[in-house]
């Protein structure tokens, strides 16, 4: 057994744990936070990705011993607000749930503008990738204010995707990126390229 | 009506056709949302599996007694003592079960991964540990990996057990087509084009791995299984079926699903594996499978090999096509024999080919079991049959594009019935057909080393399948009190959308606003039956038994209120959460005040009125079973796909690039356009796969050796092309009531056709098996360097057959003692 | 994953003794993004984990008074593709850049690479293209090894169970007036099927005073090729295609023949543009 301790977060984690436990599990079962997804345990699927002193790793191939002491961001610690419980259903609350499309921007009171770039522009289907993908995205964008959508298809060459074909993700990449540079929102269009199917 | 809201709910316009932002997101955006592994119960202990290493091979001994001295272990389970206590599943062939599966191999393993033996402990390396102290004798014998080896007399016998109904030795079953005559088709036609067509293993490789919790309380007796799965019935009634218990007993909690592609679409082993156990013990047994345990023992679609004929006619009209086909079905079938069935039913699709003559072998082999996968068996039969047409194409002179526009479905009147039994409601496929070419710029001359092709299919949106002869989806609909709705349905969405989809259907139905309907998580003690998600039924099927139920739940609002505001029903329209008298919208009764009559002052509804607000609709496609010749209209509707490829091939590598591509589809009425949009991407994503990397790979002895997302080419983000070219020509439905059509699976079904001919059309080699890897491009230039040749037709250069097999040409049966008095309808192959 | 114990010193010295106490079951990890893949799936099970993390000294990139660049074995890929590194060393930076992925990259060190001797990592292949010299520490003393030497098969290396690889060192800019590296994968993140690696001297003419061809993938380790300094690029490809895999009947490997002789051709050739141009 080994004592470990990790911010996650923000928050103090410390436990003994077993010398085996993948920072994976140390997220997963330590800190119960499963947003963090093992989708393969081979370090290729990138389900795992999550951020350890401000670089991503692949978390499923990385052991929490080998990391005590670090900083580690997860896909719950990009929205804090968000993750209050919501299903208080009232009639009086209802009309504040539902955010229409140009409400959901991101804000810093909100969700990251790499997550509201993904909810606008239909990034997700499944979702099982989808904390892996935002959290590469949000490291990349952080060092690549400008990218193609070249650059942003071999930022996330690690991270699969099985059911959006990934245009919808390079789609919000770029959106997120533009958001994250101040630059104004674009007109109409809920999402980039693919807004007008130019094919018939 | 004193508040001023910011944004009143509820309000038209519809939303039925606009790009509602989906409300599953937040969950899955945040890391909040729940799957299989993400359950913690508590008590829970963990399973492995302990699979076979080699792919055939007869089971001396299972000893697990050595397992239960490790410690942390509590229980050990093999094959053996399960003999006789459990009851095999498998597949439902023409109303007959042919029980091919059980938790644990017994006397024999027929395919690597195969359980053997399984161990539960209190951690999971624990159970690792127990696995590695089992004690397995395995005496290996020789491997069938090849299909067409399997058909030979002398082949291994792979199912040793069971007897078939119209199989012998490896052949599962046997599927015939005769529409037509083909004979006199090609007696008359101008150019008879022949070619053998192999198509790979693919997998689904969803992200989210299969698993489950199995969950025994031994008090009730109630077994509850939260399963990353497709279906919860057909897991409930199985699981029931196999373990022996009233189906009350079993529930089955869906929890998010990482996608499934028809991957999770049937019960597996560890789902009875992770029940026992849990049965055994009294704990929450949790099994979540790793990602080389998937590759190796989930299902797989079905690799083929097609001897597949065109007939046409100098004018370029298909006259008439011929297939004698291998289907794969590896070592065992749940849905494996179905996928050549529908596959070829509706891969004849979007041609009304008036000579149809299709045989096949449903063989098996030792290797992973085949089944659904997106697009089940149509990409197969497109990837012959596309590629053939442009073959004839090219022999008779005549330009692809025209020949296909020569023969796409584009009746005077609709419905048009094809030959084959099709029932075409309404199709834009030739306007698909030239809008995609023209994306591409067709006639435009090719670069040196690019080409474009194209490829044109349809995509059954619901289906009837010859073991199933039902073809339905429901919903219940609950008016809460508080003028909210639930929506129960068993129908499990795993990235299709459905919480948003069918909200949208509602909120239009009762002017409900959208932010007050939720969909209940698919549980089989709440929801009403339904056969699950798969065949692309969600929106057209499920759609409809929604819009049902919301027309039920409606009319039952608009009496209540009629009879409150003493006015005729048809005198009210309902929105902004109200119901009010027509022209009057911002007057009128909540939806909440009448869900609470309903409820809690019942004296006030009308008279005879039955209280509560709930209704459930059940809708099953008024579609027809499979005839005897293999005609049927298997589909409610069917949905259009045209597609055009722009290939560069990089001649010093062979890396097969495709620079642009466009897509254009009739999915009828779309309730949202960007989900929709976003099926398509993804579908061809994965055909992308299924045309340039993915298969699985044997050796001889059976072993996989691309187990792993490692070495399995899985397509990734820098290998897709930019899919701006996406685009609908609608031609709604008339079959369904809301006009929607299937969108899962229609994106796949052309794509390795069509890729396959823009390869053509690039370097002169026609590829005849798949996936287009860049070593067998790159060989294949050599050779054509080699030969000196203009065209190749590689590996199979030209396979010397002159005619599909016939039934006489089968092999004979190799089972002992199988003496059933064979009673088959065949008629004169000539 | 079987236990373990987990032992974390600060020196390499330290290491060096702990590899000596604990014997063949003691391992060392650095990144561990080839080793945990092994440990998880149990086909490796170590006794005992010597953690290089908290070694001071050995990631970074330092230079020698002659110009030989000395990269720590602990330095990250992303480390080096983020320094600023001159002459033909950024060609370094380039290969650290492009291959695995962007959170691989931030754990993969480049002393992993060498001694998981994976004959399709470019690390090794580019190390023995550019006649590199291994820093080994040991009980016994210290060593170092030309790269080429290092590497005896896959997954084999020359490094004793009690030394740890402490650096890997360019040669001084001069060595070389030209480097070039290419590669064949299938996907970004895959390994490369075939890599092949040009330095090249200038000579007084037109004609180079040296070349070092080197080609990697097709073989156990890295395979230098004796091809004459004047040879173009379709030349010395149908040098390397005839020597490296001579006896090519099956598909695979008749294909890896093929990426060897492409892969060498634009090699040469850009190296022998870029050395026109310098």
């Amino acid at each position: 057994m080994q004592k470990v301790c990790l911010t996650v977060n923000g928050r103090e984690v410390s436990a003994e744990i077993d010398e085996r436990t993948l920072l994976l599990e140390f997220v997963r079962d330590v800190a119960g936070l499963t947003g963090t997804h093992n989708g393969c345990l081979e370090a290729r699927c990138g389900c795992c990705v999550i951020e350890v002193d401000g670089d991503v790793v692949k978390s499923c191939n990385v052991l929490a011993v080998q990391v005590d002491g670090a900083e580690v961001t997860t896909i719950e610690g990009l929205a804090p607000q968000r993750l209050a419980p919501v299903d208080h259903i009232t009639t009086q609350s209802l009309a504040g749930m539902y955010r229409p499309l140009e409400a959901v921007r991101g804000t810093p009171d909100d969700l990251h503008p790499v997550q509201a770039a993904f909810h606008r522009c239909h990034a997700v289907q499944c979702g099982f990738c989808t904390p892996g993908m935002v959290m590469v995205l949000k490291d990349y964008l952080e060092e690549n204010p400008e990218p193609t959508r070249d650059d942003v298809r071999r930022a996330i060459a690690g991270n699969l995707c099985r059911c959006t074909g990934y245009q919808h993700i390079v789609d919000a990449a770029m959106e997120a990126a533009a958001e994250l540079r101040g630059d104004p929102a674009p007109e109409g269009a809920a999402h980039g390229a693919t807004a007008a199917a130019d094919g018939g | 009506m004193t508040e001023t809201q910011a944004r009143p709910t509820g309000v038209a316009p519809r939303l039925v056709g606009t790009s509602v932002p989906r409300k599953e997101d937040l969950a899955l955006l945040t890391g909040t949302a729940r799957f299989v592994d993400d359950l913690r119960l508590p008590g829970m202990v963990h399973a492995r599996i302990l699979r076979s290493e080699v792919a055939h091979a007869r089971v001396r001994s299972i000893d697990t007694a050595p397992a239960l001295e490790v410690p942390g272990v509590l229980d050990a389970l093999a094959g053996a003592e399960l003999v006789g206590k459990v009851k095999p599943w498998g597949d439902l062939m023409q109303d007959l079960l042919v029980g091919d599966h059980f938790p644990f191999a017994t006397d024999k393993v027929l395919y690597q991964g195969q359980e053997l033996a399984a161990v539960v402990a209190e951690t999971k390396y624990q159970a690792w540990d127990g696995c590695e102290a089992v004690r397995v004798d395995l005496d290996e014998l020789p491997a069938v990996v090849d299909p067409e080896e399997a058909l030979a007399p002398d082949a291994p016998l792979v199912q040793e057990q069971i007897v078939y109904e119209f199989g012998e030795g490896n052949v599962f079953d046997r599927y015939k087509v005769r529409i037509g005559d083909f004979g006199a088709a090609e007696a008359g036609a101008a150019v008879v084009v022949r070619q053998r067509f192999a198509t790979n293993k693919q997998a689904g490789a969803a992200l989210d791995p299969h698993g489950c919790v199995a969950d025994y309380d031994s008090f009730t007796g109630v077994l509850t299984l939260y399963s990353s799965t497709q279906s919860i019935y057909m897991v409930r009634d199985v699981l029931a079926d196999v373990l022996q218990i009233p189906r009350t007993k079993v529930r089955v909690v869906v929890p998010d699903v990482g996608a499934g592609f028809g991957s999770k679409a049937q019960i597996f082993g560890h789902e009875v594996i992770a029940s026992l156990f849990s049965m055994r013990l009294g704990r929450p047994v949790k099994l979540v499978l790793s990602r080389g345990e998937i590759f190796r023992s989930g299902t797989t679609r079905n690799a083929q090999v097609r001897y597949a004929e065109l007939a046409m006619a100098a004018d370029g009209e298909i006259t008439g096509y011929r297939d004698y086909v291998v289907h794969n079905t590896g070592a065992m079938s749940v849905w494996g024999n179905q996928v050549v069935h529908i596959g070829t039913n509706v891969g004849m699709l979007p041609y009304p080919i008036p000579n149809i003559h299709v045989d096949s072998d449903i063989v098996h082999t030792t290797t992973a079991p085949g089944g659904p996968l997106r697009g089940f068996g149509i990409p197969q039969a497109i990837w012959a049959k596309e590629q053939l047409v442009d073959m004839a194409a090219r022999e008779l002179g005549l330009d692809p594009l025209a020949v296909r526009e020569r023969n796409v479905i584009d009746p005077d009147e609709f419905p048009f019935r094809t030959p084959m039994g099709h029932v075409i409601d309404s199709t834009s496929i030739k306007q698909c057909l030239q809008a995609s070419a023209e994306a591409v710029d067709w006639s435009a001359p090719r670069a040196p080393y690019e080409g474009k092709g194209l490829a044109v299919s349809m995509k059954y949106t619901s289906c009837r399948h010859p073991s199933l002869d039902t073809d339905l989806s429901a919903v219940r609909l609950r008016l809460e009190t508080d003028g909210t709705v639930t929506i129960y349905s068993s129908d499990v969405s795993h990235g299709q959308s459905h919480a948003t989809m069918l909200a949208q259907i509602v909120a239009d139905g009762i002017g409900v606003g959208i932010e007050k309907v939720s969909l209940a998580p698919p549980d089989s003690m709440t929801a009403p039956f339904g056969l699950g998600t798969y065949a692309s039924r969600g929106a057209a099927v499920l759609g409809t038994a929604c819009r049902l139920a919301t027309e039920r739940l409606r009319d039952k609002i608009l009496a209540i209120a009629a009879h409150v505001l003493e006015v005729g029903p048809e005198d009210l329209d309902t929105g902004h959460d109200r119901v009010f008298v027509k022209g009057l919208p911002d007057s009128g009764i909540y939806l909440e005040i009448i869900a609470a009559t309903a409820a809690y002052r019942t004296h006030q509804l009308p008279p005879g009125f039955e209280p509560t607000l709930e209704t459930v609709a059940t809708y099953d496609t008024p579609t027809e079973r499979e005839g005897s010749d293999g005609s049927g209209n298997l589909s409610v509707t069917y949905s259009g796909a045209a597609h055009a490829a722009h290939v560069r091939v990089d001649p010093d590598t062979g890396r097969v690039t495709v620079v642009d591509y466009a897509m254009v589809h009739d999915t009828g009425t779309v309730i949202n356009p960007l989900v929709v949009e976003g099926q398509h991407h993804g579908g061809f994503a994965m055909g992308l796969g299924m045309a340039l990397s993915e298969d699985y790979v044997y050796d001889a002895q059976g072993r996989q050796l691309n187990a792993s997302f490692k070495d399995y080419l899985a397509v990734t983000a820098p290998d897709v092309p930019e899919l701006t070219k996406t685009a609908e020509i609608p031609a709604p439905s008339t079959m369904i009531p809301g006009g929607q059509k299937g969108a899962g699976e229609s994106g796949t079904g052309p794509v390795p056709a069509a890729i396959g001919n823009a390869v053509f059309d690039a370097t002169g080699v026609r590829f005849t098996v798949l996936p287009i890897t860049p070593q067998r491009m790159l060989v294949a230039l050599r050779e054509k360097e080699r030969q000196g040749v203009e065209t190749l037709r590689y590996p199979d250069d030209m396979p010397d057959f002159t005619g599909p097999r016939r039934h006489a040409d089968w092999p004979s049966p190799v089972s002992a003692g199988a003496d059933l008095d064979f009673d088959f309808d065949w008629e004169d192959d000539d | 994953m079987r236990p373990f114990t987990w032992l974390a010193p600060d020196t390499t010295e330290e290491a060096v003794a702990l590899l000596r106490e604990h014997g063949s079951g003691a391992r060392v990890i650095a990144g561990g993004q080839s080793l945990l893949l092994a440990m998880k799936e149990r086909t490796v099970g170590p006794s005992h984990l010597v953690s290089l993390g908290g070694i001071t000294g050995l990631a970074g990139v330092t230079t020698e008074p002659d110009g030989a660049l000395v990269v720590g074995a602990a330095t990250t890929y992303a480390a080096l593709t983020r320094a600023a590194l001159r002459g033909w060393h950024g060609v370094l930076s380039d290969v650290a850049g492009d291959l695995a992925d962007r959170p691989v990259r931030n754990r993969g060190t480049i002393g992993g690479a060498l001694c998981a001797a994976d004959p399709r990592f470019d690390v090794p292949a580019f190390a023995v293209g550019v006649d590199a010299v291994l820093r080994i520490s040991g009980a016994g003393g210290d060593r170092t090894l030309p790269a080429g030497e290092f590497l005896l098969g896959n997954g084999l290396t020359a490094i004793g169970q009690d030394e740890i690889l402490t650096a890997v060192v360019l040669p001084p800019p001069a060595t070389w007036d030209a480097v070039v590296f290419e590669k064949f994968r299938h996907r970004v993140f895959d390994a490369a099927i075939v890599s092949a690696t040009c330095a090249l001297r200038r000579g007084s003419g037109a004609t180079p005073a040296a070349v070092r061809v080197t080609v990697a993938g097709a073989t156990a380790t890295p395979v230098v090729l004796a091809v004459d300094a004047g040879a173009t690029g379709a030349h010395a490809g149908e040098v390397a295609a005839a020597s490296v895999l001579p006896d090519a009947t099956d598909e695979p490997t008749r294909y890896r023949r093929e990426l060897v002789r492409t892969l060498v051709r634009r090699t040469v050739d850009r190296a022998r543009t870029q050395q026109g141009s310098a």
